[in-house]
């Protein structure tokens, strides 16, 4: 589904990524975890395709295809979608619009006829249903006035109508309380699917108790210092991140 | 734009005008009620001597009209019988904006004339008057000679192209709402201006008083479309509203000419005691465009919102300058002006707000921002604030930018193309605006006459 290679990122000249790698297959879910300032977000950003990263090494296979050669609407049409850490507020512009806007731009990528408005509401009242979003904010402007709780379950939803392969959440639990963010973890849970991936990218341990991952890498510094199963996670939160940054450089791995 | 016989580069650019005024005085001694004819003497004799500005004269800075000086605008002659496809062309663009109605008050105005044949005006009844200037001057209606020219003829430099339009002033609108008298339906006056001259360069001068008495509610549409003409064209309108107390008056501005039009307005707004004035000034066409706002807010808490929207396209300039005058107390003022410029557009806003003395409590504020679509593209903006008054609030706020990227990178990563995600925040800006106004459908008209000039520009898709 997924393989990064050796992939180093600068933003405004600082190195951020050096090095990454990992590969993720169909159907896993990846749990990344690092402190802040690691450079989670510089990689989920750089596969969805800001344009602010640069990446002066390595290489990003998506489907076997070279993703780093797409652009954002291409990517998305292809079926990547990143949950942004700080969703955008978009004054002006209706969420349900914009919404049927996105899809009906990926079903055309995808060579598929686009939905009227009468099967997109349906099929937004539906997903609206499945992860708990209050309807009412479709009709308001992208994100705008939104509370922190109510964008990171937008993102969801946005995920679950443009119905994803491969699916990055930038810290979608941070800044949610304990009902918002088992309310989140249902969201994605449901859409689990053995031909959808997911990079689930965390501050904190107590998301992955909702939505348990397949791998569980650490990010320190711009490299994944250290990799393995769901246990990883609870290790950390034990241990916390200084116990594992002075372990030896041989435990880092990409991957499997 | 074929050659012009009546350019004038070597004399005095006004002297061609006041031969004209001699003649058009003439043919109109007849015709003319006595109190008017001082009226247009003074206001041409002020024309002669303040001319055209130049950008040396403060309020003109950026906005240089060597192309309206350059050339003798002679009065538009009516419409030939080769106008009339034309002007069913522009009246079918003018009824997306309004819709026909039968029961619902329409002028139409062609070359700056009253077309009785294509104006629709249904029985008012209450002491309603919708009908046109020049009818009104013949009938020698009384309240002309009160209000006429009361407000829009100041001893004012700024004011030198609304005295070019007293002195030929000839035919308009006359509205006239009696006290407690509520319009439920917008009057519609629609100023249509097609080629008629044998290329020489041509003006019109509509001229449109409107009264709106106490507790009072009225709606106006003042709609201006043009075709492109042989020679270039310059529209010199002034409007005249007065709200009496606590009188409610919302008025449209909807300049859609052609893109070789010049057109000068001055709109001249008077708001007694707790009246209400909603004003749109929406400029999407043409390719010199000056609009003067001059509202005076005489009574105390009336209350002015003054939205606005240009597109400048190509290299079309457009300059809206506003006055805003609080004279008595608690008076509540809103500017808000949007500009999208795009290719190599220009957009000039000035917004002086000025507080009398006994202007206590004022609560005024401004904003004025501008997108920029294109790297030639520019804005000029000014805030001027003239405050007499010490208990007062007053606010002003810029900005020039261009689409911001955080959107655009989030609306592409959920698919939309790039050209789409563009489109999208562009109309977005628009809609901030074009959202205050009351009539769905000249909302959903100026949304899709902007998209009809934006999308042809390469501006759109080709800045990030
Ligand atoms: N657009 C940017 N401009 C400058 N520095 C940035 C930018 N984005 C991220 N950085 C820097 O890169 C580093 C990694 O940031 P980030 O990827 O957001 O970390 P994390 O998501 O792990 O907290 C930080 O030092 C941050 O300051
Ligand atoms: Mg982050």
């Amino acid at each position: 589904m997924l393989e990064i290679r050796n992939l180093h990122v600068r933003v405004e000249g600082h190195a951020i990524l050096k090095g990454v790698d990992l590969t993720v297959g169909a159907g896993e879910i990846h749990s990344i975890m690092g402190p802040n300032g690691s450079g989670k977000s510089t990689l989920a950003q750089v596969l969805a395709g800001h344009e602010a990263y640069e990446v002066s090494e390595g290489q990003v296979l998506y489907e076997g295809k070279d993703l780093l050669a797409m652009s954002p609407e291409e990517r998305a049409g292809e079926g990547v979608f990143m949950a942004f850490q700080y969703p955008v507020e978009i004054p002006g512009v209706r969420t349900s619009y914009f919404l049927r806007a996105a899809l009906n731009a990926i079903r055309k990528y995808r060579g598929q006829d686009e939905l009227d408005a009468m099967d997109f509401l349906t099929l937004l009242q539906e997903k609206a249903v499945k992860v708990k979003l209050d309807d009412r904010l479709l009709e308001r402007a992208v994100n705008e006035g939104f509370s922190g709780g109510e964008k990171k379950r937008g993102e969801i939803f946005q995920m679950a109508v443009l119905e994803p392969r491969l699916a990055i959440l930038d810290e979608t639990d941070s800044g949610l309380d304990i009902d918002a963010l088992r309310i989140v973890a249902e969201g994605v849970n449901s859409l689990r699917d053995p031909q959808r991936s997911m990079i689930v990218v965390t501050h904190y341990q107590r998301l992955l108790n909702y939505i348990v991952p397949d791998f569980v890498h650490v990010l320190v510094d711009g490299r994944f210092i250290r990799s393995g199963g769901k246990e990883l996670a609870l290790e950390l939160e034990e241990k916390g991140y200084g116990w594992i940054e002075k372990e030896p450089a041989d435990a880092a791995a990409g991957g499997r | 734009m074929s050659s012009n016989p009546h350019t004038t580069n070597e004399k005095n650019p006004v002297e061609p005008y006041l031969a004209d005024f001699s003649t058009f005085e003439k043919a109109h001694q007849e015709n003319t009620p006595s109190w008017l004819r001082p009226r247009r003497k003074v206001a041409i004799s002020r024309f002669a001597e303040w001319g055209f500005p130049t950008i040396l004269d403060e309020g003109w800075r950026f906005t240089n009209i060597g192309t309206l000086a350059r050339s003798h605008f002679v009065v538009a002659p009516p419409a030939g019988e080769q106008g009339s496809e034309a002007i069913a062309a522009l009246l079918a663009r003018a009824e997306s904006y309004v819709p026909g109605d039968a029961t619902a008050a329409r002028l139409v105005f062609v070359n700056g004339r009253h077309v009785p044949e294509l104006s629709t005006v249904p029985a008012q009844g209450r002491g309603v008057k919708i009908g046109s200037l020049a009818g009104a001057l013949a009938s020698q209606e009384g309240i002309l000679e009160c209000y006429l020219s009361r407000f829009a003829d100041a001893d004012d430099r700024n004011y030198t192209f609304a005295a070019l339009n007293t002195a030929f002033l000839e035919d308009g609108a006359l509205v006239v709402v009696p006290q407690g008298v509520e319009l439920d339906k917008p009057i519609h006056l629609v100023f249509l201006s097609v080629s008629a001259t044998d290329g020489y360069t041509s003006a019109v001068h509509p001229r449109v008083l409107a009264v709106v008495g106490r507790n009072a509610r009225a709606s106006f549409v003042e709609s201006h479309l043009s075709t492109r003409h042989e020679a270039a064209h310059w529209t010199n309108g002034v409007t005249e509203l007065i709200a009496w107390q606590n009188a409610s008056v919302d008025y449209h501005r909807l300049q859609l000419e052609d893109p070789d039009a010049l057109h000068t307005g001055l709109l001249r707004f008077h708001l007694e005691a707790d009246a209400q004035l909603s004003s749109h000034v929406m400029t999407l066409g043409g390719a010199l465009v000056r609009n003067d706002v001059h509202a005076v807010l005489n009574g105390k808490g009336a209350h002015g919102d003054f939205n606005g929207l240009y597109v400048a396209t190509e290299n079309h300039h457009i300059d809206n300058h506003l006055r805003i005058e609080h004279v008595r107390s608690h008076g509540m003022s809103r500017q808000n002006y949007k500009g999208i410029l795009t290719d190599r557009g220009r957009g000039v806003f000035t917004g002086r707000i000025v507080v009398h003395k006994d202007a206590q409590k004022t609560d005024a504020k401004q904003t004025n921002r501008n997108l920029l679509l294109s790297e030639e593209a520019r804005a000029n903006s000014q805030p001027q604030l003239e405050i007499s008054a010490d208990d007062v609030k007053c606010t002003h706020g810029t900005t020039v930018g261009q689409l911001d990227a955080e959107s655009l990178f989030y609306l592409r990563a959920r698919g939309l193309p790039l050209e789409k995600a563009r489109g999208l925040l562009v109309q977005a800006f628009a809609q901030e605006s074009i959202e205050h106004i009351g009539i769905a459908s000249i909302r959903e008209a100026m949304l899709s006459e902007i998209f009809g000039r934006l999308l042809a520009r390469p501006a759109l898709v080709s800045v990030p």
